[in-house]
């Protein structure tokens, strides 16, 4: 430890920031790209065709769609589209308890979507980096935490922090540039930082901090809940019960909207539909306010179509505080012109994550030089500019070709959207090895070209593949154009970023390893 | 309403980065501040009171969201144009 608290800090801040700097920047960018899920599904699933269907006869297709493909569904999940994604998501489970779903055009609910996870893939990554439950959500717990803790000793390790406040020197030698930069994504958008890390916590709340909940709720309750799936009551006993009937749906939904105004029906979930008893709940889209729980949902008597007065849940300050700090990380409310700002503002943290791991080795490369050598480094610094590499220009080039695989993969092969994120996982393996094979500043280069290439050539690849480029270009759609562009845009900024580090070697040494 | 406190943040962040000393002699190529400073400074100030009202003025709370957003954003952008028009100027 250091002499001074500061420069404890700074230590804390430079070592956690080394630890974990690798997985934030995984769940930065995964993150960012989650801001545009809805249009990165309405791209990657380019057979649904937005529509002027209303949402109720979208909402009576899905369902009767539903019941053609299984009509004892237990219980049945509708999500009906937006203005951001013309995909109606049906989900519904068998009498045997198979959970199965399918996203399918609003219109005739027949035109089934390519099997791809599109925005979700991303979405879940963010926090489950694709590992098994709950490992993934552990450690991106993990990572919350951590940043929460390299915000705040980054704030007291920054010297100069009102001085130095639009402060970029570009240019400048022995790592000023870099550290005027990281500085600056850092205190630009301090607020944007402490809020998402803050409110990721918040939505980790029951992981970590269980115990408000054991003490309220008597874990035997839980234990007996999870055995019976998540049902409670005897409607989970499936003693093959006379089947009850069914009511249309459409007098409800129309009940619905005419509560809630027109447009904001989101989701239809109906439970229990095997025995009697079930029920038809209808949920509003709730992005017309910062939380996520302003508005109640209303439930409806699956059998009679009656609407069951439920009381209002009590919620508290409490309750309600938590509503607004996870809807202020989900940002449901934002319309097109707020979340390309906080679009921009995740790729600032994606930034300043990347600036702090380029840091670290910047700064210690004049030391490792005067140890081994000119132009000589030691192992652990190599391998952590190494895994820099891998993970700052290998992660976007790897989920580049994820887009590919989408456009590219035969429709028909089995278990296509499992293999388009295999494809990704074996692009980063291959980042991970380069850069072994490669001198350092060649495999930074080809790495970020890679990267960059692959998301410019994007459109190029959409054009050759189907009819879908050139339908949107005809037709106007700005969603799926939008994708495009900023796709390109990314690219280009790669390609930037391959074109300034070869500038910046050039004439430079070529870095040898030393396995010391 | 969005626009208007985008473009009030804007030229607020502006304002105030060129109320600096440091910021205001690169970019008007000074070696001394002149009375100009401490126009742009109070001005600055001014613009970031009133945008924060405007912002205000949405019920939902979304408009305080946007605003901040909007303060990094704008933040960043003049940052950048400070570094670099100096350069172009000269």
């Amino acid at each position: 430890m250091k002499k001074t608290i500061r420069g404890s800090l700074t230590w804390l801040h430079t070592w956690c920031g080394l630890l974990l700097g690798w997985l934030l920047y995984a769940i930065f960018v995964t993150g960012t790209a989650s801001y545009y899920k809805h249009e990165i599904t309405q791209w990657a699933h380019p057979e649904l065709r937005f529509t002027a269907a209303s949402r109720i006869d979208a909402l009576e297709q899905g369902y009767r769609e539903v019941l053609r493909a299984e009509p004892d569904a237990a219980s049945i999940y509708i999500v009906l589209p937006d203005d951001r994604s013309p995909g109606l998501f049906l989900g519904w489970e068998t009498p045997e308890g198979a959970y199965l779903t399918r996203t399918v055009d609003a219109c005739t609910a027949k035109v089934q979507a390519r099997d791809s996870r599109a925005g979700e893939f991303f979405y879940r990554f963010h926090f489950e980096l694709q590992l098994p439950y709950p490992w993934g959500r552990w450690i991106a717990c993990f990572a919350a935490v951590f940043m929460l803790v390299a915000l705040i000793t980054g704030i007291v390790a920054h010297r100069r922090f009102f001085k130095d406040f639009f402060t970029f020197r570009p240019g400048k030698p022995g790592g000023r540039s870099w550290l005027d930069f990281h500085n600056l994504a850092g205190v630009i958008a301090l607020p944007f930082y402490l809020m998402i890390s803050y409110t990721a916590l918040i939505l980790f709340l029951d992981m970590f901090m269980p115990w408000a909940r054991l003490a309220v709720e008597p874990p035997a309750v839980q234990t007996a809940q999870m055995e019976a799936g998540g049902r409670t009551g005897d409607s989970a006993v499936s003693t093959a019960p006379a089947k009850p009937e069914r009511a249309e749906w459409r007098p409800m939904a129309e009940q619905a909207e005419k509560a809630w105004g027109p447009g904001r029906l989101r989701s239809v979930y109906a439970a229990g539909l095997a025995a009697p008893g079930g029920t038809v709940s209808f949920s509003p889209a709730n992005d017309d306010g910062i939380s996520v729980g302003a508005r109640a949902g209303m439930t409806f008597d699956a059998a009679t179509g009656v609407l069951i007065p439920g009381e209002a849940p009590a919620r508290g300050i409490v309750t309600r505080l938590h509503d607004v700090l996870y809807g202020l990380h989900m940002i449901h409310f934002a319309g097109a012109f707020l979340r390309s700002i906080f679009f921009f503002l995740g790729l600032l943290g994606t930034a300043l994550v990347a600036t702090g791991l380029v840091l670290w080795t910047v700064k210690r490369r004049p030391r490792q030089e005067a140890l081994h050598g000119p132009g000589r480094l030691g192992f652990g610094h190599a391998l952590v500019e190494r895994l820099n590499i891998a993970v700052i220009a290998g992660f976007p080039a790897s989920l580049a070709t994820f887009f590919w695989a989408n456009r590219l993969l035969p429709l028909g092969l089995e278990n296509r959207g499992d293999r388009e994120v295999t494809i990704v996982f074996i692009a980063w393996g291959i980042a991970a090895i380069h850069p072994w094979v490669r001198s350092i500043p060649r495999a930074w280069k080809e790495q970020l070209w890679t990267g960059g290439a692959l998301l410019c050539l994007l459109p190029l690849v959409d054009a050759v593949t189907g009819p879908y480029l050139g339908r949107a270009l005809l037709e106007g759609n700005r969603t799926y154009l939008g994708f495009l562009v900023v796709v390109f845009g990314l690219g280009l900024m790669l390609g930037y970023a391959a074109h300034r580090m070869g500038r910046a070697r050039r004439g430079g040494k070529p870095v040898t390893v030393e396995t010391a | 309403m969005s626009l208007l406190i985008f473009a009030l943040t804007g030229l607020a962040v502006a304002l105030l980065a060129l109320g600096m000393e440091r910021h205001y002699k690169a970019v008007f190529h000074k070696a001394k501040p002149g009375a100009a400073r401490r126009v742009f400074k109070v001005s600055g100030w001014l613009l970031l009171a009133a945008s924060f009202v405007i912002a205000s003025l949405d019920a939902s709370g979304v408009g305080w969201v946007a605003w901040i957003a909007l303060l990094a954003f704008h933040g960043f952008v003049v940052t950048l144009a400070i570094a670099y028009l100096p350069r172009l100027t000269r």
